[in-house]
């Protein structure tokens, strides 16, 4: 009997102790493990835009031009070189590299680019939201050659280029064997008929299929590596294609260095900063602040890894309802005196230093410090409650019944200066933030709710235009950031994502001005413009940009860079790396 | 019973906020533009069509004579609401449909005429820049107002946006040909305001919609292509999703379960037989002091003493499988032995809990049955200790853990989700966490009908192990 009593004893720790002893990784191999925090919401060309869709698509994927992420200008890819702009600025011709080939042999031909860009523009693709920035710009298409393409443009923009940017090209046989949108003219794309064309219906269903957005052998593209394997939400892994055409082009979108690739998802900052501690991760750019000030302080993180906090093109701000419908939400913020006092009323430089532990830099603009195009001629404003408080004042609010919050008479309704600021709960130390801003607003007789909400409850409210104040982050790039999105009155009158109302016909006719001047100089004074009118509507109080915080493995020779992914993971060269640490991997 | 789940469930999805349509068209970041609009209604419509959501809900539907039989036709889930709260406080469905088609007039002309051609109708086409920028200006006002409009039902907003409207048209010649649509919208409304026949609400009607409903369709789906619909979020079918995710929880939460039995019972066993000895005395004290313990500190502890190279890496440190290794060609052995290692540390956190629970569970159960007659006899026949505890009195102490085992196959289905994302194991906890952040109906709902499948599979279960252990149950 007593064998049986320790029986569950003995299987227990024969089982735990069979469990024991990781298999040390290799770190020698030429794979480098790329964490990413989240899967991509699928990886079909036209029909998915995450931010993780762009990164793999680096490596897997091929577009005729690119933004280099060193020298942050357009570089040809599939392209031989820049376009030809015509005289008028309306017309681009491209001409496509010779040794472009798909992966069975053939050659990427001007074939496939028009066939692209019919699929991006129709709106039988389920591509709404990406949609209307390539069809603003794309008139039509048309190839005077196998390896010429003329693209016809609405009109002149600074913005044309960027398209091309991030269109993906497809392969016309794969995708369409028996040509059937051969017959389909650009004409035609927008024509009612079409919607309900069978024989156009019945493809683009079939090209719509959610399977074309996640099953490997549906993911095949012109880059230098091929998509082998996607599990879930445990990784994906792309692998470097032999005798790929574009081996021989120097150029950093040409790069395949590492003979494998795997993007591993872990969601949780904790799991993630022990995967690093074990080196189990080559590279990311997503741990937390918190997490990479520790694993800072360890001598064999530093001896194993390069790591920095980088300037990035991205911003925190606090958006008002500028222009409210005054009932469900108060006419507060439509004075810009008042939006400026609540500017003086956040501890912005606290917030950095406690929150972000000093890794953050501070903005008045929407365009990043980092581009030339920022306006330095504009003070950051200055954290000062006495300011605000005397600007309040001046609005007409004031605490006329004693109990420390100030209100005003509005259509002869007595308001109290008390409003909801919603905020995402997903964004770490948002709360902590929140609060901080809360105490400092009711020091000035003001008093704000915090109002947590779920990322997609966020955006719903703030395109619905149902807020008071929210604060929120936009990410950016070193490309040229059309104005018109955010900024434009148009993208409040149809709900898109100028959601704060900020606008006149003076700003509108500037972003279209802004738009349509290609001359650099020019550019310059009006974008610099741009940004002093808003600076003093102060729609926005523009908080900081939280820099990126990349951590890259020793045995890669790379470099980090402040665009977004932050690294060339194609350029990572594994050196003969000794391993030596201060704490090695362990095998029990 | 699995009807009323599966009513329950659909219940749910088809009253929940969100229109998965929007979500489907990943239409929260589309930029707008009246060609845009149109295009996403396309889409939109073809996507209800598919999804069958332009079909009656039920069977048949109770309402009341003043509501609208086919509102569920109308694409927007927001624009439903509001005129179904029209419908209820003004009961004049004729009028409200008036009213509605004026909207709707009002925002077609405003998105199909631009401020070019707003300024060559009244001739003004030299106009400088500003003079179009302040046109466009009024146009957007307009647009807006009148977006909001198919949003608003109470009296006070939908006043304050006519009269708005109005201001806009009225204080500017350009805007003239607006005026027609403007007037409309405004007597239309005052004509439902007017004609309001409240009391049709309180005549119930029942409407009969036979074969042609949501539900019947969902669960045609289910019932004869185990079809649970597809995911919101990417568009993946729903039961492939599930399918993955539930075979990783399923053997964390088994292998648990299996473990925690495996050491409670005999120490519950233990226990009773030693009332009151130091044995008794020092194992409650333990398991009472991991009872306490947080799961999510005690796995960060585990992750920190066990996979940090500060301390022991003896276990990885998340994850279910190595990333670097092809699994898919081996078999089942040599594929769990590389899973094996990643199971551990999650398997204790899951598990350790449950030792003070269920061997408290088996102490008060066996002590109970100890003090029974029978067992007298049978120590009084001269049988030995372990004899009399074994064959004579664990089968009746089992009764009370049979029914916490019920609880086994639902847990399988709901997995964690605070230790799945401390493991990153990407099981059924962080599946059902994600879609109730996502607003991923067809992913909530099957969850709910899987686990309340799995419940009646349990409750079935344990009628039968009941039957096995106590000879006198019988069904």
């Amino acid at each position: 009997m007593a064998q049986i009593k320790n029986t569950p004893v003995f299987i227990i720790l024969i089982a735990i102790l069979t469990a024991c002893g990781v298999k040390k990784r290799n770190l020698s191999e030429n794979t480098a493990i790329i964490h990413i925090p989240v899967k991509p919401n699928g990886l079909h060309i036209t029909n998915n835009y995450s931010g993780y869709r762009s990164f793999i698509f680096e490596f897997t994927q091929k577009t005729l031009l690119r933004m280099d992420i060193d020298s942050l200008k357009h570089v040809p890819v599939l392209a031989q070189n820049m376009p030809q702009i015509s005289n008028d600025g309306k017309t681009y011709t491209f001409t496509l590299r010779p040794q472009a080939k798909w992966d069975d042999g053939s050659s990427i031909t001007s074939e496939d680019v028009i066939f692209t860009t019919k699929v991006i523009l129709c709106p039988l693709t389920n591509n709404p939201g990406v949609r209307g920035v390539f069809a603003a710009a794309i008139k039509s298409a048309h190839a005077t050659d196998d390896k010429t393409v003329v693209f016809e443009m609405h009109d002149v923009s600074r913005n044309n280029l960027e398209v091309f940017t991030e269109m993906y090209i497809l392969q016309r046989k794969f995708w369409d064997e028996n040509n059937v949108l051969n017959s389909l003219s650009f004409e035609d794309l927008y024509k009612p008929e079409t919607k309900t064309n069978p024989a156009y219906v019945k493809w683009f269903e079939n090209f719509n299929n959610p399977d074309n957005s996640f099953k490997p052998e549906k993911l095949i593209g012109a880059g230098q590596y091929k998509l082998t394997e996607w599990q879930d939400e445990s990784h994906i892994i792309v692998e470097k294609k032999k005798n790929w055409w574009g081996e021989n082009i120097k150029g950093n979108h040409f790069f395949n260095k590492p003979d494998k690739i795997i993007f591993k998802i872990i969601k949780d900052d904790g799991a993630a900063y022990f995967a690093i501690k074990n080196q189990n991760i080559d590279a990311t750019n997503r741990i937390a602040t918190n997490k990479l000030i520790k694993l800072r302080e360890l001598d064999y993180f530093n001896q194993n890894y390069q790591s920095a906090f980088v300037p990035q093109y991205a911003y925190n701000y606090i958006g008002f309802n500028c222009k409210p419908d005054g009932q469900k939400h108060k006419l507060l913020f439509t004075d810009k005196k008042v939006r400026r006092a609540i500017a003086h009323l956040i501890p912005i430089e606290d917030m950095i230093k406690i929150m972000y532990k000093g890794q953050a830099a501070r903005q008045v603009s929407m365009v990043s410090p980092l581009k030339k195009e920022y306006n330095t001629e504009l003070k950051l404003i200055e954290f000062n409650t006495d300011k605000a408080k005397q600007l309040l004042t001046e609005a007409g609010w004031i605490d006329s019944d004693g109990d420390n919050i100030r209100d005003k008479i509005i259509n002869g309704e007595k308001i109290k200066f008390s409003f909801q600021m919603n905020y995402m709960v997903e964004g770490s130390g948002t709360k902590e933030m929140m609060l901080m801003i809360k105490d400092e607003l009711y020091k000035a007789g003001i008093e704000m709710i915090p109002n947590p909400l779920d990322f997609s409850l966020f955006f719903k409210l703030a395109y619905e235009q149902d807020f008071d104040a929210l604060m929120g982050a936009w990410l950016g790039s070193a490309a040229y950031e059309d104005p018109m999105q955010l900024w434009h009155t148009s993208q409040w009158a149809e709900k898109g994502a100028n959601f704060c109302g900020f606008g006149n016909a003076q700003t509108d006719s500037l972003i279209e001005a802004i738009n349509k001047e290609l001359d650099d100089e020019k550019y310059l004074t009006l974008i610099k413009e741009f940004q002093r009118l808003v600076y003093e509507e102060q729609p926005y109080v523009f908080l900081f940009s939280p820099h990126a915080k990349v951590a890259i493995h020793k045995r890669f020779k790379a470099k980090i860079y402040s665009e977004k992914p932050n690294m060339l993971v194609g350029a990572f060269e594994l050196i003969n790396y000794s391993g030596s640490t201060q704490k090695p991997l362990t095998t029990q | 019973m699995m009807l009323l789940v599966s009513l329950m469930a659909f219940w749910i999805s088809a009253s929940a906020p969100g229109d998965p349509v929007e979500i489907l068209t990943n239409s929260g970041t589309a930029q707008g533009s009246s060609n845009n609009i149109s295009v996403k209604k396309d889409i939109k419509d073809s996507l209800r069509n598919k999804l069958g959501l332009n079909k009656p809900l039920f069977y048949f539907s109770l309402n009341s004579l003043a509501e609208c039989d086919t509102l569920h036709k109308i694409y927007d889930k927001l624009t439903r609401n509001t005129l179904s709260r029209l419908t209820a406080k003004y009961g004049n469905w004729k009028e409200i449909h008036a009213y509605y088609t004026a909207i709707l007039n009002l925002q077609q002309k405003s998105l199909s005429l631009s401020a070019d051609t707003l300024l060559l109708r009244c001739a003004a086409d030299s106009a400088d820049l500003m003079q179009k920028d302040e046109v466009n200006n009024s146009l957007n006002q307009i647009i807006n107002e009148t977006n909001s409009l198919l949003h608003t039902y109470e009296h006070n907003f939908i006043q304050t946006k006519i009269d708005s409207i109005k201001n806009i048209i009225y204080d500017q010649n350009y805007l003239n040909c607006f005026k027609a649509e403007a007037d409309n919208l405004s007597e239309s409304y005052m004509q439902m305001i007017a004609n309001s026949t409240g009391w049709k609400n309180y005549v119930p009607v029942v409407r009969w919609h036979g074969l042609n409903s949501q539900y019947h369709q969902w669960l045609k789906n289910i019932l004869l292509k185990g079809d649970f619909g597809i995911s919101y979020t990417d568009g993946q079918p729903v039961i492939t999703k599930i399918w993955n995710k539930f075979l990783l929880s399923s053997r964390l939460i088994i292998i648990s379960i299996f473990l925690a039995y495996l050491i409670s019972i005999p120490i519950g066993i233990a226990s009773a037989r030693r009332r009151g000895s130091w044995f008794e005395k020092t194992t409650g004290t333990i398991l009472f002091m991991l009872y306490s313990l947080p799961g999510f500190f005690a796995g960060t502890m585990l992750l920190y003493w066990f996979a940090n190279p500060d301390h022991w890496v003896w276990f990885p440190e998340g994850g279910s499988q190595p990333i670097d290794i092809d699994l898919s060609q081996m078999n089942f052995f040599e594929r769990f032995a590389y899973q094996w290692p990643y199971m551990v540390l999650p398997i204790i956190t899951y598990t350790y809990s449950s030792f003070a629970f269920i061997s408290r569970i088996i102490r008060v159960s066996m002590l109970e049955v100890l003090s029974q007659d029978y067992i007298r006899t049978a120590r009084a026949k001269g049988l030995s200790d372990n004899r009399v505890i074994y064959k004579h009195a664990l089968r009746n102490a089992l009764l009370p853990v049979i029914t916490l085992f019920v609880n086994i196959f639902p847990a399988a289905v709901g997995g964690s989700v605070i230790l799945e994302t401390i493991f990153n194991y990407s099981g059924m906890g962080l599946a059902g966490f994600d879609a109730i952040r996502n607003y991923d109906y067809p992913m909530i709902v099957s969850l709910f009908t899987l686990s309340g499948f799995m419940t009646m599979i349990a409750y079935f279960v344990a009628d039968l192990l009941y039957a096995f252990v106590d000879p006198r149950i019988s069904y």
